[in-house]
């Protein structure tokens, strides 16, 4: 994936880090906040830290693969740290000086080799996206239901490049979407993507547009309970008039209807009676829990082995 | 600073109140199937010699018939339009309709004068009461011409989002007032400047000949770097402290970049508490652990999030009480007010407990401040406020 990633982060010159160490403050705290999460919340981070820095007597050092140092006084440099866990999830490593100096120190080090996380440009993420080897776009996981652990159903979907930016993996997403559809519309191609299982019922992923005027792809009969199921972005609810169209549409051709979304907290927030969910399982059951549910990812938290929910299992 | 608001004040709040009790009582009439007959006395139609004060004193005369109580309710309709309304068989509007038709000879009756049944004729009822509120002149204005292009490529976009990164900007940024008004105030409160820049001249100077509107996931980048460009001259700390009580509509990728972020920084606490920003529902649904992650942010830091660009189809989808937010920013449709009984339930309940939290906006024609007040809502942005400086 080298060629995707050509644009650069903007970053500080991080090589100065060892005269940084020599002027944190004695009795103070030095403040390590790795590379982890989004880049949202790294950025965020990043902020958090240099108002403690202007705050603390200290300033920042960012490392080149996106890890972040402060130096400072210990009431500003702990409290950076706590606000950084509170919105990111992400630990920042905390050490008080001077006694810890080595051990930052060795940390610095390490830091220092850690190659550079970079976003792709979109030409870079489209090029990318459009010479992907049809092999290679799309995934099939498989799913059992309830208590069950025998696989039931299987979801072909695009294949995620791990983009540490929700965005950019949208808009990839939306692209390997749509050629997905194309490739199974093409028997030639179709051979090439992973090969479904058969008695087992289809979940597959649709761009936001839906499923293209006289695909080539059957549904089921409207009371078959192992109709497939078309999974669209939540996203493609923001034109709700658009989305009852599709999703009659959809219904009508003999498909079940779900939203896929990128984390569980939709489900508190958004109402879709009627609609199979599909999200990322979390440890903890969410508080508004749909009458159907996808669980995605593995491993499958012990609240997900009940009724009505398929949850990620092994190949058959 | 407080601006006066002449059709919304005094005179101009009694006739949006009969308007829109007019609206409710036809309504009520279909819901219930009760039989009224209406008179509509379309007085805006007489030339200006027959609206001299001489003649609307004869017009007043003969109109004694119903104006004595429990005979007929009469409702009087921005423009000058009278509305009579009584239980059939109606006689007394029969007689008004004589005596005034003798009165005013040169215009035709059926023309002047028309009667009305209820429940039968509510939608034609509706119909002439919205455009007394001029809901139909701006219906009928010529939507913008959609520009017709190709998407950009992708090399041309990387091309644009680095212009974007030196471009000034201040030639695109819109400023818009949001106002308090609430139903008897005299004048209209400004409560925030929302400001933000104009998307489609910067895409036009940037893009020219290119559609964004064919590839929302471009818009959105687009939409992003421009918020960035403007973040950026803002939170120059001249510009920060004449920021004031600000609402900044953002895309949530905006919200969460150094310019923004550098802005928090600068804006202190007390700026902090003066500023509001607003995210898409549509930015919402792209990004829920985004929005999750703002959301946490703006508790963290001081100032207000709210959801934008709500429109009334996704009420029902994004309810308020799941997402308790600060402010929700609902647009202003037309489709409003002819909804039929459920789906105006329906908007109603998904209507935030809080009313002081909802901003109408897209408020162009007196008759969205009128649905508003009629749910409580004191907030508004639009053109019916801003056209009166």
């Amino acid at each position: 994936m080298g060629s995707l990633f050509t644009g650069r982060h903007q970053q500080i010159p991080a090589s100065d880090w060892p005269a940084a160490l020599l002027a944190m403050p004695e009795g103070g705290v030095a403040v390590f906040s790795p590379a982890q999460g989004s880049f949202a919340g790294r950025r965020i981070a990043r902020a958090l830290l240099e108002e403690a820095a202007v705050l603390g007597g200290g300033h920042v050092v960012e490392f080149p693969g996106g890890d972040l140092l402060l130096g400072a006084t210990t009431g500003p440099g702990n409290r950076a740290r706590q606000a950084i866990a509170e919105l990111t999830g992400q630990t920042a490593e905390s050490w008080p000086l001077p006694a810890n100096r080595s051990a930052v120190k060795a940390r610095c080090e390490q830091a220092q080799a850690a190659s550079a996380a970079l976003l792709p440009t979109l030409a870079g993420l489209e090029a990318h996206c459009a010479t992907l080897p049809v092999e290679d776009l799309a995934c099939l996981t498989f799913f059992a239901d309830g208590t069950g652990t025998r696989p039931v159903a299987q979801r072909l979907g695009p294949a995620s490049l791990g983009l540490a930016d929700a965005e950019s993996e949208a808009v990839a997403r939306e692209w390997l979407c749509r050629r997905l559809l194309a490739a199974l519309a093409d028997p030639v191609q179709r051979r090439r993507l992973p090969a479904l299982r058969p008695g087992l019922r289809l979940i597959l992923d649709l761009p936001l547009g839906g499923l293209p005027r006289g695909a080539p792809l059957a549904g089921g009969a409207p009371d078959d309970p192992n109709r497939p199921i078309a999974l669209l972005p939540l996203a493609s609810l923001a034109d709700p008039g658009g989305f009852a169209a599709m999703e009659a549409g959809l219904r009508a051709a003999g498909w079940a209807v779900g939203l896929v979304a990128t984390d569980a907290c939709a489900l508190d927030w958004v109402e879709a009676p009627g609609l199979v969910w599909a999200v990322p399982a979390t440890a903890e059951p969410p508080a508004h829990r749909p009458p159907r549910l996808i669980a995605l990812g593995q491993p499958t938290p012990g609240w997900c082995r009940a009724p009505g929910i398929l949850h990620e299992g092994t190949s058959p | 600073m407080s601006l006066a608001v002449a059709d919304l004040t005094a005179e101009g709040n009694a006739s949006l109140r009969d308007a829109m009790a007019l609206a409710t009582l036809a309504r009520d009439c279909v819901a219930s199937g009760v039989e009224r007959r209406v008179l509509h006395l379309r007085l805006s139609l007489l030339p200006a010699r027959l609206r001299e004060r001489r003649h609307q004193r004869l017009v007043r005369e003969a109109l004694a018939p119903v104006l004595r109580p429990t005979r007929a309710r009469l409702f009087e309709l921005p423009g000058g339009d009278l509305v009579a309304l009584s239980p059939p068989p109606g006689e007394h509007l029969e007689e008004v309709r004589r005596s005034l038709a003798n009165l005013l000879p040169e215009i035709p009756v059926e023309t002047l004068l028309p009667i009305l049944r209820l429940p039968a004729e509510a939608a034609r009822l509706l119909t002439l009461v919205e455009a007394a509120l001029g809901l139909h002149g701006t219906a009928q204005a010529p939507a913008p011409v959609a520009p017709v292009g190709l998407a950009p490529s992708g090399a041309e976009m990387d091309a644009a989002l680095r212009a974007l990164t030196t471009a000034n900007l201040t030639a695109f940024l819109r400023r818009q007032t949001i106002w308090r008004l609430a139903s008897g105030d005299e004048q209209a409160e400004p409560l925030w400047t929302e400001l933000r820049p104009h998307l489609p001249d910067v895409a036009a100077a940037l893009l020219p000949g290119r559609s964004l509107s064919a590839a929302p996931h471009l818009a959105r980048r687009f939409r992003q770097a421009t918020e960035r460009r403007m973040l950026a001259e803002l939170a120059h700390p001249q510009e920060a402290r004449a920021l004031g009580d600000a609402c900044l509509p953002l895309s949530l990728g905006a919200v969460t970049e150094a310019e923004f972020l550098r802005l928090d920084a600068v804006l202190g606490p007390q700026g902090r508490a003066r500023l509001v920003v607003c995210l898409g529902a549509s930015e919402l649904l792209a990004d829920p652990a985004g929005f999750a992650l703002v959301r946490r942010l703006s508790l963290q830091r001081g100032w207000r999030l709210g959801l934008d660009e709500m429109e009334p189809a996704l009420l029902p989808l994004l309810p308020p009480r799941r997402l308790d937010l600060p402010v929700l920013r609902l647009r202003f449709r037309p489709e409003m007010l002819s909804a039929d009984g459920p789906m105006r339930a329906a908007l109603d309940a998904g209507l935030p407990e809080d009313r002081s939290r909802v901003v109408l906006t897209g408020a162009d024609v007196p008759v969205a401040i009128a649905w508003g007040w009629q749910r409580g809502i004191t907030r508004f942005m639009g053109r019916v406020l801003e056209a009166r400086i």
